[in-house]
């Protein structure tokens, strides 16, 4: 399987996100290797399909958020990748070894499935000595992972004393007894209380590093969190109804489709003249107080500042329109760029039915044929 | 199958190991406790109504005497080392620690054997304790009852104990590859024990009332024959070599299963 790669508009492929949260590190290239590749993945259960032949690239290094709405087969997916599910149909690869082969490349993935799973009865410390004898790996990584993941002075309490967020900690200090190149985290702040989600996220960027200057580990996580995603993650897959319906990075999928600016002239009597105004270019507008929403067309991404050619864009537009009005007598006291979350254009994409609408086109161009790299999967 | 094995054997130090050896020790010592207490003073006919017990005294004053307790309680011994495994295997599935254990160890049958054979090793211990204390209270038994031990130290006695110790082995092996194959199949604690113990218990011996060639065909009772080193209706070649099948089948179908069907817990 060859990844084709193509970057999606407005993004720079080795740029550094401006967003918050993950400002030190590089968005991976989707000309970077690939810890994780499917190909026409396909799990069903009788005759109920629950992944349909879904196509994903997660590339090396990459922090990649998983997402889709409950159902969407998310989990059923990250089992297929660790060996814990057959498929019915498709292939890939994990860190460059056959999906069929899980016991090739589970030596150095780390993962946490659904809920935390350890014997209730044993310490945290006593938990984590069997798995890494059921793993080969180094015993005394114990302490060093039970301390990463901040349960120090806890490891020797049973594991069932443990708050959730306790057991999400010590179950993810499991996955990392390997030392893994690749982490799968499958919904890791379930459950837990906005202080839990709060130190999980801060845990989750940590994890991402690795000291001594190596490669930065693989993560993907899971999630229905969209704010978290949002604020931790460098790439994203989003998958509805078991089909894939975007991956490539945030930007991306930020860029798709229309984003706003607000304008607001210095007397509200100007807004039906502005209104005129930004018609007569084709831009659809709408009233919003004192102010007018302007919606911008696709690929003008200028509310996210993510990408010099789509900056100028839509710098360019915003220019003009106010130029005009000046010519038009109306002076404009703020010009703003309305952020649109990840939330928001993800809720945008399911609820266009976008699988079905072969949004390849809206986004980056990719065919949905060999849609591997930083594009959303076409009708078939 | 090494790191499963050692795996398996660090889950399984904990007081509820130490608590299952203590029951199986405890049956042993029971089982002899009552082979003396119940032992008839003269040689009675077996059959018939109003027999009692068919042990007497001059039989546990042979050599195999100090021994024929420990014996007598693998049957119930054998039913708790079903109950036993059962649980075991199957709350792997219902805890869900099957998946956490499968990522660090993909080879599912290797897992398997690994975590079996450690448990054969905790039961192999389990029994060579409810041997040594089944002996001792026969000892004391024997004094009580006036038994006659002068033939209980001797390279007879020796052999004798030895082989029911190895037939104990052998026939709780048997139960616990039954029960770990009902577990990987049915992934239910509940589901599992009802199958096994219904179909062990009630049914079987139901039918042997009606049917003598019971003992030497069905599972339970061909195992039991095993533990007791041959039966009147189960001569104990062929117990071995039916039982020895009924395993493999068991073995075989629980790797099948295990190997084959995605792990969803």
């Amino acid at each position: 399987m060859t990844p084709t790669a193509v970057t999606p508009a407005g993004v720079t492929p080795a740029g550094v996100r401006n967003t918050v949260g993950v400002s030190q590190r590089r968005i991976p290239a989707a000309t970077d290797g690939s810890a994780v590749e499917v190909l026409h993945l396909t799990k069903r259960y009788g005759r109920r399909t629950v992944v349909d032949g879904l196509q994903m690239r997660i590339p090396t290094g990459a922090i990649a958020g998983f997402v889709g709405p409950n159902g969407a087969g998310k989990t059923t997916t990250l089992r297929m990748l660790l060996g814990l599910v057959r498929p019915s149909a498709g292939e890939g690869s994990v860190l460059g070894e056959p999906l069929t082969r899980p016991q090739r490349y589970l030596s150095r993935v780390g993962a946490l499935i659904e809920s935390p799973a350890l014997y209730p009865g044993l310490s945290g410390e006593h938990n984590l000595a069997v798995l890494a004898a059921l793993g080969g790996h180094d015993r005394a990584r114990i302490p060093e992972v039970i301390a990463e993941v901040g349960l120090a002075g806890r490891g020797g309490d049973a594991f069932r004393t443990y708050s959730l967020g306790m057991k999400q900690r010590l179950a993810i200090a499991a996955a990392l007894l390997a030392d893994p190149d690749l982490l799968v985290l499958d919904e890791p702040t379930n459950g837990l209380d906005p202080t839990g989600i709060q130190q999980m996220r801060e845990l989750l960027r940590g994890l991402a590093q690795r000291p001594g200057g190596r490669q930065p580990r693989t993560v993907l996580v899971s999630s229905h969190l969209l704010a978290e995603v949002e604020q931790i993650c460098d790439w994203i897959v989003v998958v509805e109804r078991g089909r894939l319906a975007y991956h490539g990075p945030i930007e991306g999928l930020m860029a798709a489709g229309s984003c706003s600016v607000l304008l607001r002239p210095q007397h509200p009597d100007h807004l039906g003249a502005l209104a005129e105004l930004t018609t007569g270019r084709n831009l659809s507008v709408r009233r919003d107080g004192d102010r007018l929403r302007v919606d911008l067309p696709s690929g003008a991404p200028g509310d996210l500042g993510v990408g010099s050619n789509a900056d100028s864009v839509t710098d360019t537009m915003l220019a003009e329109l106010n130029r005009d009005a000046f010519a038009a007598g109306i002076t404009l006291v703020e010009i703003t760029p309305v952020r649109v979350s990840l939330e928001e254009r993800y809720r945008s994409l399911v609820d266009q039915g976008l699988v079905d609408q072969g949004l390849v086109d809206h986004v980056s161009g990719t065919s949905p044929a060999t849609g591997v790299s930083g594009t959303s999967e076409g009708s078939r | 199958m090494n790191r499963a094995l050692r795996a398996e054997l660090l889950k399984l130090r904990r007081r509820g190991t130490l608590v299952a050896i203590a029951a199986v020790a405890a049956m042993g010592v029971l089982a002899s406790v009552l082979a003396f207490a119940l032992a008839d003073d003269a040689a009675r006919p077996l059959d018939g109504p109003g027999q009692g017990f068919a042990m007497t005294l001059a039989r546990l004053a042979g050599p195999d005497g100090p021994s024929i307790g420990f014996a007598a309680g693998m049957t119930f011994v054998g039913l708790l080392v079903f109950v036993v495994f059962t649980a075991n295997i199957t709350s792997e599935y219902g805890q869900g620690t099957l998946r956490t254990l499968l990522l660090q160890q993909p080879r599912r049958v290797a897992w398997l054997a690994g975590k079996l054979a450690a448990m054969f090793m905790v039961m192999a211990v389990a029994l060579l304790v409810a041997l040594v204390l089944s002996v001792a209270t026969a000892v004391v038994m024997a004094q009580l009852r006036g038994v006659d031990t002068s033939q209980w130290w001797t390279a007879a006695a020796a052999s004798a104990a030895a082989a029911s110790f190895l037939n104990a082995l052998l026939a709780t092996m048997f139960f616990a590859l039954t029960a770990t194959a009902l577990g990987v199949l049915t992934r239910s604690t509940v589901l599992a024990l009802s199958i096994g113990i219904a179909w062990m218990l009630p049914v079987e011996h139901i039918i042997q009332q009606a049917w003598e060639g019971a003992t030497r065909t069905f599972p339970g009772l061909v195992f039991d024959a095993v533990a007791r080193g041959g039966l009147p209706d189960a001569s104990y070649g062929p117990a071995l070599a039916l039982a020895t099948g009924y395993a493999g089948v068991a073995a075989a179908l629980a790797a099948a299963s295990l190997t084959r069907r995605d792990v969803t817990a």
